[in-house]
């Protein structure tokens, strides 16, 4: 009797999830959420990342990047409330437009931006994902669940390994060793979303930081990092804190 | 109170699938549901169907992927190859499973059903859930060598698949998440539950005198990590089998930690007649090395089973009744199954 009572009930619940889903934007107060853009550039220091290129790390390593990506999710404003969209975007340096997100608020003024970097650990047990999250984009582990949150491939004289290459493919989505980071940036100026397509929010991102910020991982210490643990955990310590919004257009 | 259950499934379950239909634009998307039959006796089944509720259209489709060599990069190798019927959908025979270009794999092809029951999948149960589990054998270079965008490129070319794809998901488009959700409706609806041991459960079948000992002495020596009625407990235990030459440290691979070394997923009896060669491995051909392995005890470690210490002694006589029971475990209706087999 009890088993079903609770099946009844929990298979109800699902029922109206599976109608609320589509209805999400409402929910959220976004039907008439305000479409604002967030412009993603990525430096090597001061300099401009270029894919193929060699930089220079803090660390006085060389390096050349040919392969960067990662997720970028649940986007959101914060300042008289907090209001965002729960959109996953897959930023990929090989690929211009990806570093050009749009996302959507409702009307406010605003003071920080928040997301997750990385994809929150709800979708890493959630089965078969599609969009930015599908399988193919290659950012998702077969052999241990999980997506990979960010991917820097490339090489550096400092490298041991075949070919001098670099591999981080920075994941796992369970603590103690969770590599999605929340990252809160504060914004220079307030800003205050009115209508569609009229603010824009520049964020820069230094590579550098991947490999010094709170730790201290220099390329010859670490060439490859392609599972979940401790190491992974401090790469992600670091690339929570290499986000910086550096202007608005309004 | 046992079919007052089931009815109210499967009541429960039509109602969900017309009311998620009816959120939808294109009212003439209907597939037929195919809801999961609970056993009696067998505890609830994971949410694994929560937001994937099977039907008709998408099991048929699950099941002719499961059957297509396309998955793999040389259009051979199927999920079928490794998973076959007859073995329960294990691999009949052979210790390690076969991959393309001639390789072999690092661990025995486990049989497929219940898995509506699972909370893991794979010896190390690396994998969280059954909707992303063929991607492992899917792209493995040992297996069966593909990417998933090159899978879904070759169905993409196959009239008839998109023509499934639409009776199932409601519209010709074949993306990775669509056929993952197809195969885990066939594999997950894939139930054994009416072997002689089931009827005898139910009432519908008597033990031989000899079978009835040796489920005795099943429920006193195995029944604490193999438990009834799934016939395993879903954990992870070193049972103490020597480190050999593949060197697998199993669940610490996943984990990374230290405890987890040596550590497999206890595998289910049912069906265990069928499923030789035993062990992660396949490394014991017959039962009188599992016997013997039990008996004696595992080799000690840090992570040794505390249930392995001291061995689990069985002589002769209740090695021969286990033998009779374990009998009782095959599922002939399961095996032979239309449903389960190859689509025309």
């Amino acid at each position: 009797m009890k088993w079903r009572a609770a099946y009844i009930s929990s298979v109800f619940a699902l029922m109206l999830c599976g109608c609320q889903r589509e209805l999400n934007f409402a929910d959220n107060g976004l039907t008439d959420g305000i479409t604002y853009r967030l412009v993603l550039e990525h430096t090597a220091g001061a300099q401009p990342l270029q894919l193929n290129v060699a930089q220079t790390n803090t660390l006085n390593e060389t390096y050349t990047v040919s392969t960067l990506r990662y997720y970028i999710s649940g986007i959101e404003l914060r300042g008289d409330q907090a209001s965002g969209d729960k959109e996953y975007h897959l930023i990929d340096l090989s690929s211009p437009t990806t570093t050009n997100i749009l996302a959507k608020a409702a009307k406010g003024n605003y003071r920080n931006i928040r997301f997750l970097l990385g994809v929150d650990s709800i979708r890493n047990v959630s089965g078969a994902q599609t969009g930015a999250l599908d399988p193919a984009n290659g950012m998702f582990w077969t052999w241990n669940t999980g997506y990979i949150m960010w991917k820097l491939e490339g090489s550096s004289p400092q490298s041991n390994e075949p070919n001098q290459r670099i591999t981080y493919h920075i994941g796992g989505f369970a603590s103690p060793y969770a590599t999605q980071k929340e990252c809160v940036l504060p914004i220079p100026e307030n800003i205050r979303l009115e209508t569609n397509n009229t603010v824009e929010i520049l964020i820069r991102c230094d590579v550098n930081g991947f490999f010094q910020q709170r730790h201290q991982l220099p390329i010859a210490a670490n060439a490859v990092c392609t599972a979940p643990g401790q190491l992974a955990a401090q790469y992600a310590d670091n690339y929570q804190n290499i986000f910086q919004v550096t202007s608005v257009r309004q | 109170m046992k079919w007052t259950t089931t009815i109210g499934i499967v009541v429960a379950v039509t109602l969900t699938a017309l009311s998620i239909d009816g959120c939808k634009k294109n009212n003439d998307f209907a597939p037929t549901p195919m809801p999961l039959v609970v056993p009696q006796g067998f505890p609830p089944p994971t949410q694994v169907f929560a937001e994937n509720p099977p039907t008709k259209e998408g099991f048929e489709l699950g099941r002719r992927l499961f059957y297509d060599g396309r998955l793999a990069k040389d259009g051979q190798i199927s999920c079928a190859s490794c998973h076959q019927q007859f073995a329960a959908f294990a691999t009949f025979d052979h210790d390690l499973s076969h991959g393309v270009n001639n390789q072999l794999t690092t661990r025995n092809s486990p049989a497929l059903f219940n898995l509506a029951w699972y909370t893991s999948f794979h010896w190390d149960g690396g994998i969280n859930h059954l909707e992303v589990q063929p991607l492992a054998p899917i792209t493995a270079p040992n297996e069966m060598g593909e990417t998933v965008e090159n899978v879904i490129g070759k169905l993409q070319f196959d009239a008839r698949y998109r023509t499934m794809f639409k009776a199932a998901f409601g519209t010709e488009e074949i993306n990775s998440q669509r056929m993952l959700k197809a195969i885990a409706q066939f594999v997950g609806s894939m139930v054994s539950a009416n072997s002689k041991y089931d009827q005898m459960k139910r009432g519908t079948a008597v033990f031989t005198p000899i079978e009835q000992n040796g489920y005795q002495v099943f429920l006193a020596k195995c029944n604490v990590c193999h438990r009834e009625p799934l016939f395993t407990d879903n954990s992870f235990r070193n049972i103490g089998l020597p480190v050999n030459g593949l060197n697998d440290k199993g669940r610490m691979a996943i984990t990374g930690r230290r405890e987890d070394s040596l550590k497999f997923k206890v595998p289910t009896l049912r069906n265990i007649m069928l499923s030789f060669p035993f062990m992660h491995d396949g490394r014991f051909v017959g039962f009188d090395q599992v016997f013997n392995h039990y008996s004696r005890g595992g080799v000690p470690s840090a992570t040794l089973d505390p249930l392995l210490r001291s061995g689990i002694p069985l002589n002769n006589n209740e090695r021969n009744a286990l033998l009779a029971f374990f009998q009782t475990l095959t599922d002939q209706e399961f095996i032979q199954n239309p449903l389960f087999s190859a689509p025309r």
